[in-house]
């Protein structure tokens, strides 16, 4: 299940259900790998890992991310581009598309964007928070990538949601405003 | 699905995986877009030294072509192995866990092959196996062959699907399974 969350302050103003729960089964635990792997922020040079039993019953290590020198074209090389995600704003209403790649109006990007894992309950948040300076409406918010777009070294971004919010939330100024991906197993 | 083969020539097929969908139909969504894209990765054929890419759109509006699978070492790539996909069959109808790593009754495993639709973001894996003897298929299961960190070569159990009562296959005949992402 993918839901889109988000606050005004402490209170919760609604929800956007993106995809369908489907069990605590073995097969949604490896879309949870991936994904996991996938948001998982790293520097440049670093290395993004998981465990998992093969079919002898041994714990291998498995790298998602890592870093590999010279050309190596690969989204994942972190050998040249740090990799990160985040959430972002914009006021446009128009229905989403799969052919979005950014916001239509987008009025801000939180670059501080926290990813954290409740591996007791299966899941994976990512929150973001704006604060304006005065009342905005928020219409649609975004995830994006940062990631190797090209090449071994071309850093790159790329949107992989677009929500359009219904209604539109009006947030006051100075008051925190938080967006949260919700990856649940 | 199973479908099982007899050796008059009837095909018995019988669908046993009716949740295991990861996306919803949203065709203008644009993570079930994603999704279906890194879960396309995820479980990419990619022969041993080969590489697979996909195109996307960056957020600068430039088109960009960009390897996902490729490389040694790495999950995502194939530089120790063939990386490739098998359908498990075997006999133990002990309900499935999220702890299972291997089949508990394994009979049988064989090379799955996959086709991708992607104007329909879907995808199916499909493997058949024909016994030598009669048997009884009751679980079966979804391996991938990939690169652990130290580039050595690994089974890793995917899927394991109890059927809700086992299949008698007899010799000569075919059992085939088919798994079916749709986004």
């Amino acid at each position: 299940m993918f839901v889109v969350e988000d606050f005004i302050g402490d209170s919760k103003v609604g929800e956007v259900v993106k995809l369908e729960s489907n069990g605590n089964d073995l097969f949604t635990l490896w879309i949870l790998r991936a994904f996991l792997s996938v948001f998982v922020p790293v520097s440049t040079g670093g290395t993004v890992s998981f465990t998992a039993l093969d079919d002898t019953g041994a714990s291998r290590t498995f790298k998602m991310k890592f870093s590999v020198a010279g050309t190596f074209s690969h989204i994942f090389n972190t050998y040249a581009c740090s990799h990160f995600v985040r959430v972002r704003f914009g006021r446009d209403s128009t229905p989403p598309s799969r052919t979005n790649f950014r916001l239509l109006q987008e009025t801000y990007v939180d670059v501080n964007t926290r990813i954290s894992l409740n591996e007791d309950a299966g899941y994976i948040l990512i929150e973001g928070t704006a604060i304006f300076p005065s009342d905005t409406t928020v219409c649609e918010v975004g995830l994006s990538l940062g990631a190797t777009v090209s090449s071994y070294n071309v850093c790159g971004e790329f949107l992989i949601d677009r929500t359009v919010l219904d209604p539109c939330r009006t947030v006051p100024a100075n008051t925190p405003y938080v967006v949260r991906y919700r990856l649940q197993v | 699905m199973v479908a099982v083969r007899r050796r008059d020539g009837r095909v018995e097929e019988r669908r046993i995986v009716v949740d295991k969908k990861v996306g919803d139909n949203q065709s203008e969504d644009l993570v079930t877009l994603w999704a279906f894209r890194l879960v396309r990765c995820l479980f990419a054929e990619v022969a041993r030294g080969g590489s697979l890419s996909f195109s996307f759109t960056d957020i600068g509006g430039a088109s960009r072509t960009q390897v996902c699978v490729s490389g040694s070492g790495v999950f995502l790539g194939a530089g120790c192995t063939d990386r490739f996909l098998f359908i498990g069959f075997g006999s133990d109808s002990t309900p499935p866990s999220r702890d299972n790593y291997g089949l508990l009754g394994e009979l049988a495993r064989v090379r799955a092959f996959q086709q991708v639709f992607e104007s329909d973001l879907r995808f199916v894996i499909f493997g058949s196996w024909s016994p030598d003897s009669g048997v009884s298929v009751c679980e079966v299961g979804l391996y991938l062959s990939v690169c652990d960190s130290g580039n050595v070569a690994r089974f890793l159990l995917i899927d394991r699907s109890v059927l809700d009562s086992c299949i008698n296959v007899g010799a000569g005949e075919a059992i085939s399974v088919t798994y079916a992402f749709q986004f």
